[in-house]
């Protein structure tokens, strides 16, 4: 810039005055064109520095580290699957949780294999190609990209892991998978849902075991008013206690209320295995059901147009 | 923790291979013919009680006693003797007891007992079985203690089983309720109970069995010189088959061996002596293709190989809740199992049949039992699926 300045200063004095202020509004243009183009030069500089010659080999290269990668996360899914649910169960749910942290290394050193393939990774072309993908996944891939931080972020806040029975929204299951863009859950009908993970930035998440195996199931039972509540709540405790699938590690219990058409007890169990929740209630209702009978125990009746 | 989570699961998947369970036979030693393993396995039927396990239960009867006679207003009057639930607890007891306290009056209820068809009645049945011993007028209304100068001796009453005395089911255990209030309401006598640790870890759970009696002990984990004393009428000697046949001698084995067959059985002579008599072989001069005896033998020698439990088939989960509701209780019908369970009987009949033809389920008469063989394993399997389970 000064070297142009010097070329251009002798011309410019001696001209008269009108001519002068016309000559120094011709500086200043040509002084902003000559930075123009010195710009541009230097931003084809960088691109060209931060780009590398890209040749048949380097696309080989990454098409096979591409591969490579689809293959072991294909391979690290179908093994945690195939392996979780044959082993005890106490080892299901380590197996299960391993998966999203192993997806995450493949993918890192995936990325961190390509990327120099084609680009210099210095500071300041990182700089320019940060801004660069932030403002295309501003206005591009904004959901996209709030998707995979949030997976990022749940996977280290952890509100929920691999195997978790789990409430998002109005869709409860099983957390069956864990992907970039979202989380796939299996729902008690046997459906895949498959939940964005920035669906968890506003929506609440109900978990129901928090990695154990356990998860509380609550059965509820209503007598009339005139049953015995006591002969009620100890045949609900020995219900729990003697049902094959209950956790007898952990505490059974009985809430007891009042209703204006009958009296409403609570049992709050731990089936050993928080998939059993389901056939576990029904062996509790048919249990309690059975022993009822024997005891002749009253339930509410539905009252009578009548009455009402 | 997760060290020990590590091992075991490494130990899980060890037990998945099923080879790894089984020993090869070397070059020159194959398994022993059926009907040689029925002839030892009888004699082992015949043997003594191992002397350790007397020992232990003596020693802590009188400790009990003389708490108990000492202080009989605040001491318990009771005394549990845990084994594992492939033990039977009734000869143990038996010949712990029997003829071994004279200063005692000792009586034994319960001894074959089996549970009513309707579980419900257990407590009615109970106090039938128990009834007499209840209606003889004692004449001694206060506890026996040291200082009697009647020479009184002091009543020992002896419960042989008390998972025979409960069914996992609704109203299952007022059975053991019963026997809790028997047993607290006169302290003028002494109760001994034996049990199994599955059944109590689950009836502490259920009805806090250990607050009413509080003494408990277990049986000792036999070492391998104590496995190899218990055995030793079987060793080195000539054993004559019922069936005239050749005369049997189980060759001497070495510490290490013994070592092996304590650590792989767990120190449990019901397992162990299963283990000892699968790792039994015979030199293959000694028997045919077809398995037999070479005819025109006259001795044929046992020889001990690498003791190793047998593996567990892959086992469903209705199996799991099938072995561990027999664990609990020891000995069952198929009746008592499917109402355990909360199944039809046709339910279960189907698995119960695999686990019987596997080996894991023996059957005597019409009651179900864990093979002491398998016990080792299933604990393992058991506790890592999450199962309440009792002592290893």
């Amino acid at each position: 810039m000064a070297r142009g300045l010097s070329k251009v200063g002798p011309r410019a004095i001696k001209p008269p005055v009108l001519n002068a202020t016309m000559a120094a509004a011709l500086i200043a243009l040509l002084t902003v064109g000559s930075a123009r183009a010195q710009e541009s030069e230097a931003a084809a500089e960088a691109l060209d520095t931060l780009f590398k010659p890209v040749g048949f080999t380097v696309v080989l290269q990454a098409c096979l580290a591409g591969l490579v990668a689809y293959g072991l996360l294909f391979v690290i899914r179908s093994t945690a699957n195939g392996l979780s649910e044959k082993v005890p169960r106490r080892f299901r749910l380590i197996i299960k949780q391993s998966v999203p942290f192993l997806k995450g290394l493949v993918l890192i050193f995936s990325i961190g294999y390509v990327l120099p393939l084609f680009l210099n990774l210095t500071g300041s072309n990182l700089l320019a190609l940060t801004g660069t993908i932030a403002v295309a996944l501003g206005f591009a891939f904004k959901d996209y990209a709030s998707s995979i931080i949030a997976g990022v972020v749940n996977l280290f806040e952890g509100p929920f892991r691999m195997g978790d029975r789990v409430q998002i929204g109005e869709h409860y299951g099983e957390v069956v998978d864990y992907g970039l863009r979202g989380l796939l859950i299996q729902t008690p009908d046997d459906n895949a849902v498959t939940i964005p993970h920035n669906t968890t930035w506003t929506n609440p998440i109900s978990n129901a075991n928090s990695g154990q195996l356990e998860a509380q199931v609550v059965t509820e039972f209503y007598f009339s008013h005139e049953a015995d509540i006591e002969l009620a709540v100890e045949i609900l405790y020995q219900a729990a206690y003697s049902s094959r699938f209950t956790q007898l590690k952990l505490p059974v219990r009985v809430v007891v209320s009042e209703e204006t058409w009958a009296t409403h007890l609570k049992l709050r169990a731990y089936p050993m295995d928080a998939r059993d929740e389901f056939v576990y209630k029904t062996d509790l209702i048919l249990r309690i059901k059975k022993a009822c009978a024997r005891h002749q125990l009253p339930y509410p009746r539905s009252l009578s147009s009548e009455e009402v | 923790m997760v060290g020990k989570q590590l091992s075991s699961f490494l130990q899980t998947m060890a037990d998945w291979l099923p080879h790894a369970a089984t020993p090869e036979p070397t070059e020159n030693l194959v398994n022993v013919p059926p009907g040689i393993v029925n002839s030892v396995g009888e004699l082992v039927t015949q043997l003594s009680i191992p002397v350790p396990y007397q020992v232990t239960i003596k020693e802590a009867l009188v400790e009990a006693l003389h708490d108990w006679q000492a202080n009989p207003e605040f001491e318990n009057n009771s005394l549990v003797v845990l084994g594992r639930p492939v033990e039977d607890i009734v000869p143990i007891l038996k010949a712990s007891l029997h003829e071994e306290f004279p200063d005692c009056d000792v009586h034994f209820f319960l001894g074959g007992y089996q549970r009513p068809p309707d579980p419900l009645t257990l407590p009615q049945h109970l106090k039938r079985e128990l009834e007499p011993a209840d209606e003889v007028p004692s004449e001694i209304a206060t506890p026996v203690t040291q200082t009697d100068l009647d020479n009184h001796v002091p009543t020992v009453m002896v419960v042989s089983s008390l998972e025979q005395c409960f069914l996992r089911c609704i109203q299952g255990w007022e059975g053991i309720e019963y026997l809790q209030t028997l047993s607290t309401q006169d302290p003028s006598r002494f109760w001994v109970f034996g049990c199994n640790h599955w059944a109590w870890a689950f009836l502490e759970r259920v009805c806090q069995v250990s607050a009413y009696l509080e003494n408990v002990v277990a049986l000792p984990d036999l070492s391998g010189a104590e496995l190899k004393e218990w055995l030793s009428p079987l060793l080195e000697t000539h054993i004559e088959t019922q069936s005239a046949g050749p005369i049997i001698r189980v060759a001497a084995a070495s510490d290490g061996y013994w070592n092996s067959l304590a650590n792989a059985s767990g120190g449990i002579a019901s397992t162990a002596v299963q283990v000892w008599l699968k790792s039994l072989q015979v030199r293959a001069e000694a028997v045919t293709e077809e398995g037999a005896v070479v005819d025109g033998m006259s001795l044929v020698e046992l020889l001990p190989d690498k003791p190793t439990v047998p593996g567990l088939m892959p086992l469903e989960a209705m199996d799991r809740y099938l072995l561990h509701s027999l664990l609990i209780h020891r000995e069952m019908t198929r009746s008592h199992l499917a109402i355990s369970l909360g199944e039809a009987e046709r339910s279960i009949r189907s698995r119960l049949q695999v686990l019987r033809r596997e080996g894991i389920v023996r059957q005597r008469g019409r009651r179900f039992s864990v093979h002491p063989a398998y016990y080792p394993r299933l604990h393992s399997e058991l506790g890592n699926n999450n199962f309440l389970i009792g002592k290893t």
